[in-house]
């Protein structure tokens, strides 16, 4: 029985916690883990870096040609003709070897100097994909963020304060849901024309203004989700705990709720990108995009509306342009879908 | 009063009950009741005096806004706590124990009634008085999982409270929370961890930490054990009642388990449907529970001992809806002794001894 | 990023991949064996004990996640006599639950499996002819037999056979398990047409009304009523019908009472304790409510971490407990009857993590009668009377001249 006294006493002292030996993962990575089980997301993730790394280091490494630089060394196309004729009954055959030389090295099919040929005006199909990638992924980064700051704050406004607030900020995002977009783009961009020949805008700055409306139209998306979230998260009992402890509105509202709005906020806007590069290859196909000589990867589709025979003939012009649109929008698709599952803790398997 | 009948035409009375007349009686009453009992001066010893407290919630609006229909959640309850004193609401679900404790907290603003809280009528208060009072009044949550915010560790969540209301210095709050920590049975590498790696009992203890950190006077425990495995509620029990000890705290304990209840209170309020039933010290009750309520609710607690074989009260069918409460006693529908009195008229809130009221005709 | 990972608290990535890639392995293994083709005789037993409707017999059940192995089940053996009442009891995370979801066979895969051990189950089914009929016997009825089972060695394509018509089970949620679209009555029919042979729709219907009545409902009011029409105490009325409808020799009741209300939960215990006696069959009670287990059950299971550290009659649990995680427990709970209201007594600590078990008693840390061989190895089931068992080093001379 002395044993056993004694025994209680080293328990109590000692008192080594079981859970100390336990092991888990932390949740940054579980989160990684999560993510990265999926091969998808994987896949999705390269492709994102990959594009980002060729438009944004490409240039650098790729230093032959630049953006607007057209290939001047000229190119020297001879054509012959044959021609015969009879003079009293003697036959001449007249050979004429025509030189045409042009300044600008157009239509090359891929070589050494080229990799990717040179497009209808001589530029490097190669470079204009980086600088054009440039383009395209900044807007749409652009719209996205200014998109989600505006769908955050509103979205916020009529989650937290409910209301009046609410009611009309859910009326407007049900009207701007109707609305469709690209014809009121197309509307927007022609009246454009307008003011460009006033000189209101510059030319170059069209894509950004029509992107600018796009964030206009389309953030009652955002605002949806980050009320619903919201909405849900006011109910939680560690929010009445926040209420309880006399925090401030401003306090409750970004230390508390935001910060657990954002995985979802973080998918939505990932899976956002991939329609707003969509979007922009749009427009800029539509002709409504970066005018030359800069340009984007939807404007370098473009080339096909206005000769048949690059659609036909020379592949090498459009082709890479589009598979880029679609590595970047699977790319930032299979991102969000990995990140979704990621970040949900339900979704476990 | 259950003297109000209906007269016929002729005049002459018709057996039964004038249900509006003597709604009309009873409301005319108790809105005097209420006038005069809101007028009394402050208690300067007690912490926290509630009178007639009530809290309506809008089912039905006009497009105008205007409520048509009404939930009454609380309705008309009073008491008053002291410093080290445990007031224990014992209920059913729907009974509106819950809506009470936060209605109490001002974190659902009452729809009549008084607060009295620290010496200060609180009901009126506006958000940013309220601010200031929060301090000394808190709450602990029945749900250890929802009630710490996920993507916080353990050190910053009891950090954040310490320094919005600088309880002390800056450079000694991390000093402060692990004092904190030790004295809610917490070790000090948990600082660093994010609330889904602890048990439930051990998020209990981080809720209870949290709610102590500001050195609240008033502490309202909606049903902090419940979700808490036997061996587990033990502990934050005696947890609580050590830190009430220490820190001279008045709690208020709402629970629908009566051992625990019995286990942890001074003075204890049955509540159903809305309404206090019974109010006494745990002696009244637990001696000499009045209420057939009170006393069907007892003897439907399970025995763990298999040699004891009760005697119930039977309770037949459930709990009317809150939102369509009974005419009459909200209890008669169940009650194994309810007679015709009951079915039409609400009963008074009578003190049979000092400090035991019971609301029930046939005491 | 970078103060998580040197804290030691925490998995490495290299852990991590190690856990998942084992766990990958054996759960493709154990995912194949649930899904075999085999004839019937691979599964088809015998029973240690004739009298026995249940034997759980050394179960495992285990699950792979991507934190470890969380062992829930782990070498868990009760029996469950004919017509009896076998309670289990435990905390949460002690793996009562899972071994009750092993004998429905209802543990999610992948991630869960049964690992090892036999649940042998000894049901009464219809004979079949050559195509799948069922023979009648002559006197109205069908012929029957008694097969016995071992749930653990089935495949999943054999289910079938016990779930519903020879195993039943009521759900703690009463909100969430009844199907909202439908009509009481046609949940209940439903019962009947699928597990009795040669019912139609008249017949199960009358049985549907007869069970409803069992239940102490009036059938009129309820049969064509939709399940969120009825209160909770109500619907869990309606659960306990639906799993007597088919007349099974089990019925697993998984916390039937905890989301009730103490005035329902009176209700609904006496209900049980009135049907434990018209049926014919066991009932498997899971809860972690000694009160409830002290008025319903005949025999006590007492499980701790995945194992059952002490069993015996109810009159032995409760007046002469062994183990001290039983006397603590019951000393624990705040009584009505308690006078003493200084101190409750508690057991300290928590529960351990279920994944990395020690290899010593799980008990140890939060054990107050500790002694030296409470350090070796987990102690081994005592055998105290024909009846009580114990796991616990204090009672291990017991065996030596018992």
């Amino acid at each position: 029985m002395d044993e056993l006294e004694m025994k209680q006493e080293d328990v109590l002292e000692t008192d080594v916690p079981l859970d100390k030996n336990v092991r888990l993962m932390s949740p940054t990575q579980m989160l990684l883990r999560r993510f990265f089980r999926s091969k998808l997301s994987i896949i999705g993730l390269v492709m994102v870096v990959g594009l980002f790394l060729f438009c944004f280091l490409g240039p650098m490494v790729y230093t032959q040609w630049g953006e607007t630089q057209i290939d001047k060394s000229g190119m020297v196309e001879y054509s012959t003709s044959k021609a015969t004729y009879t003079v009293d009954g003697v036959t001449y055959e007249l050979h004429q070897t025509l030189e045409r030389q042009e300044s600008d090295n157009a239509y090359s099919a891929p070589s050494a100097s080229h990799p990717l040929g040179t497009d209808d005006q001589g530029y490097d199909v190669l470079a204009r994909l980086m600088y054009g990638g440039r383009v395209s992924l900044l807007v749409s980064f652009m719209t996205v963020i200014l998109m989600t700051v505006l769908g955050v704050i509103m979205g916020g406004i009529s989650g937290y304060f409910g209301g009046i607030a609410d009611n009309i900020i859910m009326r407007i995002c049900d009207i701007l849901m109707c609305l469709p977009g690209i014809p009121i783009l197309m509307i927007l961009s022609s009246a454009m024309d307008g003011w460009v020949e006033l000189q209101l805008i510059e030319e170059g700055m069209r894509i950004y203004i029509l992107m600018f409306f796009l964030t206009l139209i389309s953030w009652p998306g955002i605002a949806r989700l980050v009320r619903g979230q919201i909405l849900s998260l006011r109910e939680q009992e560690y929010m009445v705990a926040a209420e309880a402890m006399g925090y401030s509105t401003g306090r409750k509202i970004f230390k508390h709720l935001v910060p657990n709005v954002m995985p979802q906020l973080i998918v939505q806007m990932s899976l956002s990108l991939g329609s707003m590069i969509l979007y922009e290859a749009t427009l800029s196909y539509l002709n409504m995009g970066i005018k030359a000589p800069y340009t984007a990867w939807g404007s370098m589709i473009n080339i096909i509306t206005t000769d048949p025979d690059i659609l036909q003939n020379y592949p090498t012009i459009w082709v890479p342009a589009g598979v880029c649109i679609v590595i970047a929008v699977l790319g930032f698709n299979f991102v969000g879908d990995g990140l979704r599952d990621a970040l949900d803790p339900k979704a476990r398997r | 009063m259950a003297d109000v009948k209906k007269v016929n035409d002729q005049g002459a009375p018709v057996v039964g009950y004038d249900d509006a007349a003597i709604e009309a009686e009873f409301r005319a009453k108790r809105q005097a009741q209420i006038a005069q009992d809101c007028s009394l001066p402050f208690d300067p010893e007690a912490v926290l005096e509630v009178r007639h407290l009530r809290k309506c919630f809008p089912m039905e609006k006009t497009l105008t806004g205007k409520v048509t229909k009404e939930l009454v959640a609380v309705d008309d309850i009073s008491f008053k706590l002291y410093p080290g004193e445990t007031l224990g609401i014992v209920g059913e679900s729907g009974c509106g124990k819950t809506t009470a404790g936060r209605a109490i907290l001002k974190l659902h603003q009452p729809s009549g009634g008084q607060i009295i809280f620290d010496g200060q009528d609180i009901t009126h208060f506006n958000s940013k008085q309220m601010r200031q009072i929060r301090k000394k009044m808190q709450i602990i949550f029945q749900d250890p999982y929802s009630s710490l915010p996920p993507r916080d560790t353990v050190g910053g969540i009891l950090s954040e409270p310490v320094e919005v209301h600088k309880i002390v210095p800056k450079d000694q709050v991390k000093n402060y929370v692990l004092e904190l920590m030790d004295k809610c049975g917490l070790r000090d590498y948990y600082f660093e961890r994010y609330p889904h790696e602890f048990s439930g009992g051990q998020r209990q203890r981080i809720c209870i930490a949290r709610a102590l950190s500001v050195s609240p006077k008033l502490v309202i425990c909606d049903e902090p054990v419940s979700a808490l495995d036997v061996s587990i509620q033990a502990q934050i029990i005696n947890l609580l009642k050590k830190l009430q000890r220490e820190m001279d705290l008045a709690y208020v304990f709402i629970s629908h388990d009566l051992s625990v209840v019995k286990f942890i209170s001074d003075k204890i309020g049955v509540m159903y449907l809305g309404s206090m039933v019974e109010f006494g010290t745990k002696e009244d009750i637990f001696r000499e529970p009045l209420h057939p309520y009170t006393k069907a609710l007892f003897s439907a607690v399970p025995n763990p001992d298999p040699t004891v074989k009760m005697d119930r009260i039977k309770l037949e069918g459930d709990i009317p809806s809150p939102a369509d409460p009974p005419k009459g006693c909200r209890f008669h529908t169940r009650c194994p002794y309810a007679q015709e009195v009951c079915k039409h008229v609400p009963p008074e809130n009578r003190e049979v001894t000092a400090g035991h009221f019971v609301a029930c005709h046939l005491v | 990023m970078a103060k998580e990972n040197s804290n030691k608290g925490y998995l490495s990535g290299k852990e991590i991949r190690a856990i998942a890639k084992s766990n990958a392995k054996e759960m493709k293994r154990l995912e194949a064996y649930k899904n075999r083709r085999c004839p019937e005789s691979e599964f088809l037993s015998q029973m240690a004990d004739d009298d026995n409707i249940l034997e759980i017999q050394d179960l495992h059940t285990f699950f792979f996640t991507e934190q470890g192995v969380v062992k829930a089940v782990n070498g868990v053996s009760y029996d469950v006599p004919k017509n009896s009442v076998v309670g289990v009891v435990g905390e949460s995370g002690c793996g009562k639950s899972v071994t009750s979801m092993s004998v429905m066979r209802l543990i999610q895969g992948p991630t869960g499996q049964i690992v090892d051990g036999s649940i042998r189950f000894k049901s009464n089914e219809y004979v079949l002819d050559g195509k799948g009929q069922p023979i009648p016997d002559g006197d109205g009825g069908y012929r029957m037999e008694e097969k016995v089972y071992d749930i653990a060695k089935m495949p999943m394509r054999e289910i079938h056979r016990i779930r519903g018509k020879q195993v039943a089970m009521i759900f703690q949620e009463p909100m969430t398990s009844l199907n909202p679209v439908f009509t009481i009555g046609q949940q209940l029919d439903e019962v009947t047409l699928l597990h009795m042979p040669g019912a139609t729709k008249q017949i199960a219907k009358e049985k549907s009304e007869d069970m409803l009545r069992l239940v102490g409902i009036i059938p009129e009011n309820v049969y064509n009523a939709f399940p969120h029409e009825l209160s909770g105490g109500m619907r869990q009325r309606v659960m306990i019908a639906m799993a007597l409808a088919a007349e099974p020799r089990l019925i697993i009741a998984d916390e039937p009472t905890t989301a009730l209300d103490v005035t329902i939960q009176a209700q609904i215990l006496d209900l049980l304790q009135d049907i434990k006696n018209k049926i014919d069959g066991s009932i498997l009670l899971i809860t972690h409510d000694l009160g409830v287990i002290a008025e319903m059950a005949d025999y006590v299971v007492v499980m701790y971490a995945g194992k059952v550290i002490e069993k015996g009659t109810v009159l032995e649990i409760f007046q002469d407990p062994r183990h001290p995680y039983t006397i603590g427990l019951q000393k624990s709970k705040p009584t009505m009857t308690l006078d003493d209201d200084t101190e409750l007594y508690n057991i300290p600590g928590n529960v351990p993590n279920p994944i990395d078990m020690p290899s010593h008693c799980y008990f140890k840390e939060r054990c107050s009668m500790c002694t030296k061989k409470c350090s070796g190895e987990y102690p081994g089931m005592v055998q105290v009377s024909p009846t009580h068992f114990v796991a616990c080093h204090l009672y291990d001379e017991e065996t030596a001249h018992g």
